[in-house]
Order: C-alpha cells, then structure tokens, then sequence
C-alpha cells in the first residue's frame, strides 16, 4: 500500500517529492530523485547516507541554494512555516536565509571567508537582517561567540579563520547560525572534519542552542553514532531517493530496509569480537548510471526477479515507519534469506 | 629688392632697437627683426667648450654662440684668404713672408657678459686648445700655428711654422675665440665639469638664455652693447630622441625645422604646403671598407690582401642601383673618398664600372673557383667574409643586404654582423673586420683625407681602419695640400683619386645630400656643405608671415637684454 | 619589528648585488665613453686615454670599484660624462618625470583593470564580457613601442589633439599663470599615460576575471548566500575582496618591468625620465650614470615590493609578515 505524505498542518518544514537535475556533458542526471520528509517544531530529522546519495544537495535545496547547471524541478515543493519556498520572490527568501532558517557547513576552513575576522562575520548576518548598528551587531556577535563555549570571545572575534584551530571554526560558524534565533538549522555534516572528543562537544552545543530556543534541526550526516545521539527521527537516503524512515530507537531496534541492515551492521561496535567489519558488497552508483527498477537491487541480500523489474514504492508502515522494499509486500523472503545466511554462519 | 620705403622702415626699427630697454618699446613689435626658429633634432650637444665638443649637434651651437675670427664661404676655397669673410677680426695683414698674419679686431665685440674683445682671448683660446691637459682632438689641426701674441688690445698677431696654402683656413677655421676672464682659472684637465661647459659665454650673434637637459636648449639674440647681430630673436633646439617625434613635431607644426628627413619621408613634406624641402650638398660619403691586413697576424687579410679580389668584388656591385634604392634620388653615387662639393675634387674621375663579367673572370683568376653552391672556394676556404654595420644606421644596414645579395651573385659568401655604435666604434678602433659599411664626414679643409686614408693614418689609432698604404697616393695628397696654384691641387688630388680607385681599398657608395624640411616662413640663406646652419644669424621671417610663437612676450623681451645689464 | 628590519636587510643586500653587477657588466660592454661620439672623431687612444685618466675610468675594475664605493659613502654618485653634470643632478631631473608618468598609470590602470574584470566576471560570458575580453587580448599582444608610436601619431598628428611629445612646452611665456601650465602639463600627459594603462590594463583585467570567477565558486560565497546578504554584497564583500589580492601580488612582481617598459614610452614621448636617461646613458657608456640609475631604479623597486607586500597582507591576513601561518590542524 503506497500513499503520499499528506503534510501535517503543523510541520515547520514540508519538502514534497523535490526533484534536482544537473545538466552535464553526458546528459541529464537526477541526483536528488523525489524526495520528501517533514520535520516538526522543535525535533530533529537526521538525514543519513554515503557520500554521493544526494543528502547534502537535498539540504541545499531547502535555501535555494542550488546554483546553474543545477536545478530544482518543476513539481517539487518544499513547504516552511506554510511558505512554499520555491516561488518566495528574492527579497522574501532572503529575510529567510540566515534569519528564520540557516546552515551549518561542513568544512569551516572554506565556509568562511578568509579575510575578514571572526566577529565581522557573525557581525555581518546582523546587520543584514536588522537595522543594528556596527558596535551593536558586534557586541551582539562577541556575545555569540560566548555562548557557543569560546574563551576570550572578544580576543577571538578580532581574530581570522586561519588563526583558529577547526573546533573553534565551526563554533564560530554555529554561532553566526544561531545569533539570530532561526527555527530551523540545518547542519551539513557538521563534525565530520573533527576530532571524535571535538564532535561530541559540538554536537552536545548545538544540542543544548536548539532546545532553548526550540528549534528544528536537519541533521545531515553519515555517521549512524551521530543519529543515535543527536536525532529523534532518520530518513535513510540511498541514490537519491528516501529508502527508509523511522523514530531512531525504532531503526537500529529493528530496521527494515536491507541497506539500513548493511549500515548497522558495518557499524563497528566496541566490545566486538569479529576481526572484520562487514561490509555491503558492491559500491553506490552514480547519479548518472542508476540501475532501473530498485537501485540497491545489485547489493541486495535478499533481492530477487521482482527487483530488478519493478521499482518499489514508498510503504508505510504506521507509527511513522516507511520503507522503500519489496519485502515490505513478500517478508516470507525475508525470513528464508535470514535462515540461510544463519546458517552458513 | 627692399624698397626705399622698407629701407626707411628698417632704419627706423634699427634706430629703434639700438635704444631699445627692457621694458621693450611699441615699434620694436613690428620691426624686421624677430621671430623663433625651433630645430626638432634627436641629438644634444655634449657640451659647449670647442676644445673638447665631439658632438655635431655642439659644433651647431658653438657656430652661432661663438665668433672665429672670419668665415669661409659656401664655395670652400681653403686656399690663401680669398674664400673668407670677416668675423670677429675685420681686417688683416699677412706679413712679407708669409709666416705671420696681423688680426685686427672689431671692437665693438662684446663678450655675452659685457666684457669687451681682446687680443688677449685669442692668445688664450690657442693656448687652452693646445695645451696637453686639456688633450682636445683640435690641437692636431693647428699643428701649423707656432703662436699667438697680441701686439695691442685689439691686434692679434698668428705665428706659422710654415708658409702653406691652408695655413689662413687652420687657424681662422679652427680656432673659437674663448672669454679668457672666464676660462683663465678652469680646471684644464676636467673642463667639462666646469658651469661654463654648460652654460658658456661667447661673443657670437646669438647666446644660451637656458638649457634643459633632454628637452630643450634655446639661443637669444645677443644685444649686449646695443648691437644686435642676429634677425630672429631666438633659436630653439628642441630634443625628441626618436627621430620618428622628432619629424613629427615639424609636421605638426611645433618645430621649424629637421635637418635630416628620411627618403621615404619626403612625400609628406612635400605634401605639407607650409613646409619646403630644402636639398643641400654634405661633406659625407658612406663607403664598403675592406681590411687589408689581417689582425691577428699582422700579415695581408687573406682574402682583401689581394687587389685583384678587392676589385673584382667593387666591379660587382651595382652602386648607382643601390644608392637608388637606400636613398631614392637623395643620394648621388660616391667616385671616391671624396664629396662633389669640396675644393679638392675631380668631378671628371671615373670609378671602376660595374661589371659583373669582369668581376667573375677575376676571381676566377685569382683562383677562386665557384663550387656546386656556386660560392667560391680556394684551397679549401671559402669566400666568405664578415660586414660590420652599425645597427643604429638604417641606411647602412639597408645598403648593407643589398651588398650581401650582389656578392652572393658573384659567388661570397657575406655574413652581416649589425652592431650598435659603441661597439662598431670599438671594433674598428680594435681592427676587429673584414668588411665595415663607414661613414666619414669631412672637414672643409684638404687635409682632411689624411686622416682617413694615407699610410699615417693607418697605424694603430688612425681612422685609416682598413690599412691602406701607398707612398704614391700619400704623395700627391701632400702635393695637393701644399700646392698654392687650385690648377696644380687639383691635378694632384685628381692623381691622387686614380690611385686609390684603382686600388680599391673601399667601394665607395653614397654621397647622400641634407635633405632638411624648414617652415616656408623663414627666409634663409648662408647654407654651406659642411654647415647648414652657418647663415642662420641671417635668416629672417617676413612681418606678415610671422606666426603666434614669433610674437616675444614681455618675459622674452626681457631676456633679449644684455646678459649683463642688470648686475 | 624585528621582520621589517630583516625585509629591510634583505633589500639592501640585492640593492648592493645589483649596483656591484651592472658597475662590472656596463664596462665590459664594448667601447667606451669617449668613442661612442662622433665616428671619425679624431680622437687618438692617447687622448682617449686621457680623458679616461681625468674622469677616473683607467686602472682596472677593482680600484674604479673602490673608487665608487668611497665616493658613494659620501653620498656622491660619480660624475655623468653624457650629460656633463653630477649623476645625482641628473637623476634628481629625471625621476621626478618618471613617477609622475608611472605613478600616474599605475593608479589608474589597477582601477580600470579591477573595475573591468570585476565587471566581466558579474557578467560572465555576455556580450560585455566578450567586447572587454577581446580589447584586452589586443593589449596584451600589442608590441609597446608600436603601441606608443601609433598613439603618438594619432593623437598628436592625425587628430592634432596633443602634443607631440615632451613633458612641457617650455615655450610657454614665463608669466603664464598656473592654470594654464597645469593644463598644458595635463596635455603633454595623456598620451604616454594612455598608452602605459592600455598596455597595462590588459593583464590586469584578465587576472581579475579570473580569480574572480575562481572565488564565486568559493564555499564562503555559498555561506553568505546562506546568511541571507543581498546578491550584490555577496559579489562585491565576498567574492571580490578576496580576489584582489593577485592582482595587487601581480602589481608586486611586475614592478621592475613597469620600470623598464617605460623606455620605449619615454623615448617615443621624449618624455625626459629615468628609463630615458638609463638607456641613453648605456648607449653613450657613460658608466656612473647607469650604474646610478640602476641604483636608484632598484632602491624604488625594492620600496615598491615592500609596499605590494603590505598591501597584499592587508587584502588576505593570511600572508602576514612573518610569512604564510597555515591554519593550526583540526585539534
């Protein structure tokens, strides 16, 4: 049984069926292929995936922030605080960018621009959105820094990006998305370029910023340790398309789709006594050269002629569990693959 | 003609400017005299005491600043005093035997600083030209005074050391008279770095009122004592390194005058109403000099030591077409090392035809037989040889591919080596060639070929590059210049032209004439083959063809006063 | 403090290296002072000799070099035989000229340069981008002096609009007042100063454009789009000011050829400045002129670097003056 979502009326962001093609030299490839999700007020979605799935482009999405060859369909729609983003005319959008919603970026060493100093640039988000004057947007900003655990904020607001170590970079960055109070972050792998004791310290942070102000947060990432911390629901993305989504205790309790089974199980665990860590045969396509039917069909323990045939649609499966499976339709397969494998172990 | 009633006018203006202060009067506005000459040229005089001044573009300055004690005329008769006109001495009087001469001088001269004219400067000018410290080029010219004394204030008295027919010519010629109140305490061995080398003081028509480095130089008329020598109040040298600026500036109609228009230039000054062309004989010929002997060995060149090969090689060159083609119709084909405009030429001599014919069966002759690339060879060497140009010459350069293509006809192999003129210079004085494309620009004396081509000058340090060496044609070149009677100089030059045409240790190629472009403005005259410029205290600009830049301003009127009415 | 005492060490040193190489090479070059004047000039070797003798230009390198050493302690720069005046006269007349000609170029063309690659990267790949582009492929080919020459001429003859050449009309009455001989200094000034920026603007341009479109792809372009700052902001704060520092490098490093190019300007323009002076000093191998030239052009070459250097720190903080601080790992 397949039905779309029907947005509920209180989400603060809606994205429906949102479709991203680039135009390249061999053709037209999609690599965000109809996706859609909602995240509620004040809860967290963490969108998980490898590199190359398409989670990152799907946040760009959210702030327009696709540029030429890219572009976002026709047909999708992505809904924020009832506003369909995707025909806002520009001034609009802008008063959103930064202000309502902002991002966290990845890699801060490139996220922020190298000549001017720490405190211009949280100065900067400010004034763009308020009518605050320099000395004000500044005190504003040296508070900021403050409040995202930085010692001496008024020393380091003076400071360049290439005289702060990385931790102290992406604090910076938190804090020039916070400072203004949005409702909604979204964070593109915020961690990833940090050392394990740093990520747990910003992630406890951005934790924290989000429920004193009540905020949703989009948490790309992928990292499964980090979805177990941060998130209160995962949408699993594989080839551009959502193959899984569930409440987290729910997906690593028992997931359903066999390429969310793959994650968990590659995920190394302390106290583990296997020698290798298992993994999914076979590697993700590109957006180019997706197979027909069911992408994960090629890799899949338990896929069979049905497969490579018919693609499988989004089923729901109540208590705001979906899955992207034919299994979901024949779980007799399931059970009989899982014998077999038990055995051969 | 002048009119009775321009005459009254002039003497009226001349009347009027003798008086003239410097706070100008109406009727000198209108006066005859006036006007602004402005020279575009490329070059800028070295420095402006003659002693030492090697530049041209200073020996310009120093005739209008400076007086001789009397001018030759265009016709450039060296002999005896005939062809001179007097200067800065009026008249004089050879003594009985010919070995002194009696100057008496004007005494009206004035120094620019108002000092008077003496005997005394002549003596001292001699002496500083002579003396060793100063080590100036001109004392090997004088070698024939022994002496100045001034008999009075105004009588200097010249002192030969022999009786020679070009003995008035030497000393009137080449000697400046020099401010011996200014000069006496100059360091002699340093006299360049004196304030005078550069802002010096004469008793010519004309005196430095400024001179800015790299830019401009300009002459007033001299009024000191209220004579005024001069037509225009003023002569401006205006310096543009390129000579493409430099010509311009002239079409434009920001200069005057450009002494040195290239043949392919010549259309557009014709095409410029205002502007005439105006073609004058030179003293300068351009010549393929050959190097007789071989430098490292001291021995005969081993290819040009032979007469044959040197004649073969001038019949094989078409002259006339090549001046032809460098210069179109500004140039007539050089016979020999000299100019059709000097006293000493033989306007009936034939030089060597051009004959390619003759030219092969000499070589063939002389054992150079032509090998499958049809280049000449004997015993294993190659006629090949190296032409030294100077790169800064367009002409040369140009003569010299032309040159290069009519050997190969002939079978050499030419290898053209374009130096700039520091090298070139160093070169030749090293002796370092086989071939050189040269330029001698003479003197207006006789004697001048010596320096270029007798057996003296062909030592290390002569301008005898080449090594030419012929008692014979040393010989008549002596006879000539000591000859009295112009029938029997003539004779001997003549005789002397043969010889060295039938040597040929040259091939002598272009007489090229000035080719100047002046503002149709200025009435001119005076030109002479070794100087243009030797009239231009004469040259004058009607009252009605006067333009915006002859008008003197208050601040030029006042500079037209004597230099040294105001201390 | 202790790097601008280094960066001043360091600056000397090449200003001594320099000076020492051109006083050995300028006399190794053929001929020599005094032979370079008329041809034929009946000047023998002994007299040459002894002229070379009274300006101090016999004896061998080493003592000449010794000489010049003392009398450059006292501030002394030797004496210029091609121009019959102290070296430090001549050049005091000439520099000024050449930093009116260069000083003036040089502002305005950075100007120009940055304003059209700024403008061509906004409109990347439109008509305006093509027509710039095309201008300052021109400029890039186009031979200097040729360049001068055709200015020269088609300014000053073909449409009579400017004078041929020079800095000034000396011609002028003495009492002209100061407006107009402000005028005719601008006059004498806009075609050599036109044909320097049009030969300069062109690699400016170009640079700009590049590392302009290179830094609107940059990832702290996207960061500002994301803080919501209007289109125009993000252009000119965030791509713009970050690609101004190559170009102000570029502006560093060319500095000894602006220099040197300037003498086909200066000898087209019979512009009187240093470049002028240098070359016709080599000509006429008028030994301390070149070598105070050389001097002196190096002295302003290595103030210039310095100031690039200062400048280009100021535009990107990462090159500081103690040098490049790499960003301190991910601790």
């Amino acid at each position: 049984m397949t039905a779309t979502h029907t947005p509920p009326t209180d989400a603060l962001l809606s994205l429906r069926d949102v479709r991203v093609t680039f135009r390249t030299a061999d053709g037209v490839i999609t690599p965000v292929d109809g996706v859609s999700f909602d995240i509620a007020r004040g809860e967290t979605l963490a969108l998980v995936g490898e590199s190359g799935c398409g989670k990152s482009l799907t946040a760009l999405t959210i702030l327009r922030l696709i540029d030429a060859p890219g572009r976002i369909e026709a047909g999708s729609r992505i809904l924020f605080e009832g506003r369909d983003v995707l025909t806002l005319p520009d001034k609009e959008l802008r008063s959103i960018r930064g202000r309502q919603a902002a991002m966290i970026f990845q890699e801060p060493m490139t996220a922020l621009n190298p000549v001017y100093s720490a405190g211009e640039q949280i100065a900067e988000v400010v004034r763009t959105h308020t009518k605050a004057s320099r000395s004000e947007a500044w005190t504003r900003a040296v508070a900021m820094l403050g409040a995202v655990g930085i010692s001496s904020p008024d020393i380091r607001a003076k400071q360049f990006p290439h005289q702060l170590s990385g931790g102290m970079r992406q604090r910076v960055m938190i804090a020039m998305a916070l400072v203004l109070g949005p409702s909604l972050l979204i964070a593109d792998e915020p961690t990833t370029a940090l050392v394990v004791t740093i990520q747990a310290q910003l992630l406890d942070l951005l934790r924290e910023a989000q429920q004193a102000r009540g905020a949703s947060m989009l948490l790309i990432t992928h990292d499964l340790g980090v979805v177990a911390e941060s998130a209160q629901r995962v949408a699993v993305m594989y080839a551009g398309q959502i193959v899984e989504e569930a409440p987290v205790t729910a997906l690593f309790a028992a997931p359903q789709h066999p390429y969310t089974e793959g994650l968990m199980a590659a995920m190394p665990r302390a106290g583990s006594r296997r020698e290798r860590l298992t993994t999914i045969p076979g590697t993700v396509p590109p957006p180019g050269a997706w197979p027909l039917a069911c992408r994960f069909a090629d890799r899949c323990a338990y896929a069979w002629s049905r497969c490579t045939i018919e693609a499988p649609p989004l089923h729901q499966l109540g208590h705001g569990r979906t899955s992207r499976c034919h299994l979901v339709e024949e779980p007799a397969r399931r059970v009989a693959a899982q014998a077999t494998a038990g055995a051969a172990s | 003609m002048p009119n009775l009633r321009d005459l009254r006018f002039l003497s009226l203006c001349a009347l009027a400017a003798c008086g003239a202060t410097p706070d100008g009067t109406p009727a000198a506005a209108v006066s005859a005299t006036g006007g602004t000459l402005v020279i575009s040229t490329p070059a800028e005089p070295d420095n402006l005491l003659p002693p030492i001044t090697t530049s041209i573009s200073g020996r310009q300055v120093e005739d209008l600043i400076f007086q001789r004690l009397a001018d030759i005329g265009a016709s450039l008769n060296t002999v005896g005093d005939a062809g001179f006109t007097p200067n800065l001495a009026t008249r004089w009087q050879w003594s009985p035997d010919s070995l002194s001469i009696a100057f008496t001088l004007d005494s009206a001269a004035r120094w620019h600083d108002g000092v008077p004219v003496r005997a005394a400067d002549v003596r001292f000018s001699l002496a500083l030209v002579t003396d060793p410290r100063v080590a100036s080029p001109t004392a090997l010219l004088l070698a024939n005074v022994d002496s100045i004394s001034a008999r009075d204030s105004l009588t200097a008295v010249v002192w030969f050391k022999q009786r020679r027919p070009d003995q008035f010519f030497e000393i009137v010629h080449q000697l400046y008279v020099l401010p011996e109140h200014l000069l006496r305490t100059a360091d002699r061995r340093r006299l360049a770095a004196a304030p005078i080398a550069m802002m010096p003081i004469g008793s010519g028509p004309f005196r430095v009122a400024r001179w800015v480095p790299k830019q401009l130089l300009e002459l007033v008329a001299d009024t000191t004592g209220g004579r005024r020598r001069a037509q225009l109040d003023r002569v401006v040298f205006a310096v543009a390194p390129d000579p493409v600026t430099a010509f311009t500036r002239v079409v434009t109609g920001e200069a005057d005058l450009f002494e040195a228009v290239r043949p392919d230039k010549v259309a557009e000054v014709t095409s410029h109403p205002q502007l005439h062309l105006v073609l004058t004989p030179t003293l300068d010929y351009s010549y393929l000099g050959f190097n007789l002997v071989d430098q490292k060995t001291g021995r005969p060149h081993s290819l040009f030591g032979d007469r044959m090969v040197r004649r073969a090689l001038t019949m094989a060159t078409d002259r006339r077409s090549i001046v032809m083609n460098v210069y179109d119709s500004l140039a007539v084909q050089a016979r020999g090392p000299f100019t059709a405009a000097q006293s000493t030429a033989d306007t009936a001599h034939v030089p060597l035809p051009f004959a390619p014919d003759s030219a092969n069966a000499l070589l063939d002759a002389a054992g150079w037989m032509r090998g499958a690339d049809s280049l000449r060879r004997r015993n294993g060497m190659l006629l090949a040889f190296g032409m030294l140009v100077p790169s800064t010459s367009v002409a040369r350069m140009r003569a010299a591919v032309l040159l290069q293509e009519q050997f190969r006809r002939v079978g050499a192999d030419v290898r053209i080596e374009g130096v700039d003129m520091g090298g070139f210079v160093s070169r030749i004085s090293a002796r370092r060639f086989d071939t050189m494309v040269g330029a001698w620009s003479q003197d207006a004396g006789p004697a001048d070929v010596r320096a270029a081509w007798t057996s003296a000058a062909a030592t290390a340090g002569g301008n005898n590059a080449g090594a030419y060496r012929s008692p014979q044609f040393d010989a008549h070149v002596d006879s000539g210049v000591a000859a009295f009677a112009p029938t029997a100089m003539r004779a001997h030059f003549a005789a002397a032209w043969r010889i060295i045409a039938d040597d040929a240790p040259a091939i002598w190629l272009a007489e090229p004439l000035r080719v100047m472009a002046v503002h149709s403005r200025f009435v001119t005259s005076g030109m002479r083959p070794d100087a243009w410029w030797a009239g231009v205290a004469k040259w004058s600009i009607p009252p009605d063809r006067r333009i915006a830049r002859d008008a003197p301003a208050p601040a030029h009127a006042a500079a037209l006063a004597p230099a040294g009415a105001s201390r | 403090m202790h790097a601008l005492i280094q960066r001043i060490w360091h600056g000397f040193v090449v200003i001594a290296l320099v000076a020492t190489a051109t006083f050995v090479l300028v006399r190794l070059a053929p001929g020599d002072p005094f032979a370079a004047a008329l041809e034929n000039a009946r000047l023998t070797p002994a007299l040459r000799e002894q002229w070379r003798a009274a300006y101090g230009l016999d004896g061998s390198i080493g003592t000449q070099f010794a000489h010049w050493i003392a009398s450059l302690a006292r501030g002394d720069l030797g004496f210029s035989t091609s121009t019959n005046q102290p070296v430090s006269r001549a050049i005091a007349a000439a520099l000024p000229n050449t930093l009116l000609l260069i000083g003036t170029s040089i502002v305005i063309a950075f100007m120009l340069g940055i304003w059209l690659g700024a403008v061509q990267a906004a409109g990347r790949g439109g008509i305006v981008d093509r027509c710039i582009g095309a201008i300052t492929l021109i400029g890039n080919a186009v031979p200097d002096f040729w360049l001068a020459l055709v200015m020269l001429l088609a300014g000053s003859y073909w449409l009579r609009l400017f004078p041929v050449g020079g800095v000034a009309d000396l011609l002028l009455p003495l009492g002209a007042s100061w407006p107009v001989l402000l005028l005719d200094r601008a006059r004498h000034l806009v075609l050599p100063v036109l044909t320097m920026v049009i030969l300069l603007v062109a690699p400016i341009a170009r640079l700009q454009r590049t590392a302009l479109l290179d830094r609107l792809g940059a990832e702290w372009v996207r960061t500002a789009t994301a803080k919501g700052v209007a289109r125009r902001t993000v252009f000119r704060r965030h791509a713009w000011r970050t690609a101004l520092g190559p170009v102000v490098t570029m502006g560093g490093i060319a500095l000894p050829s602006l220099f040197g190019g300037a003498v086909f300007i200066e000898r087209v323009f019979a512009w009187p400045g240093m470049g002028r002076l240098a070359a016709e000093a080599v000509a006429a191998r008028d030994y301390h002129l070149v070598v105070g030239c050389v001097l002196v052009g190096t002295v302003m070459v290595v103030i210039g670097s310095m100031l690039a250097d200062h400048v280009s720190a100021w535009l990107d903080p990462r090159l500081t003056q103690d040098g490049f601080e790499p960003g301190r790992g991910l601790a």
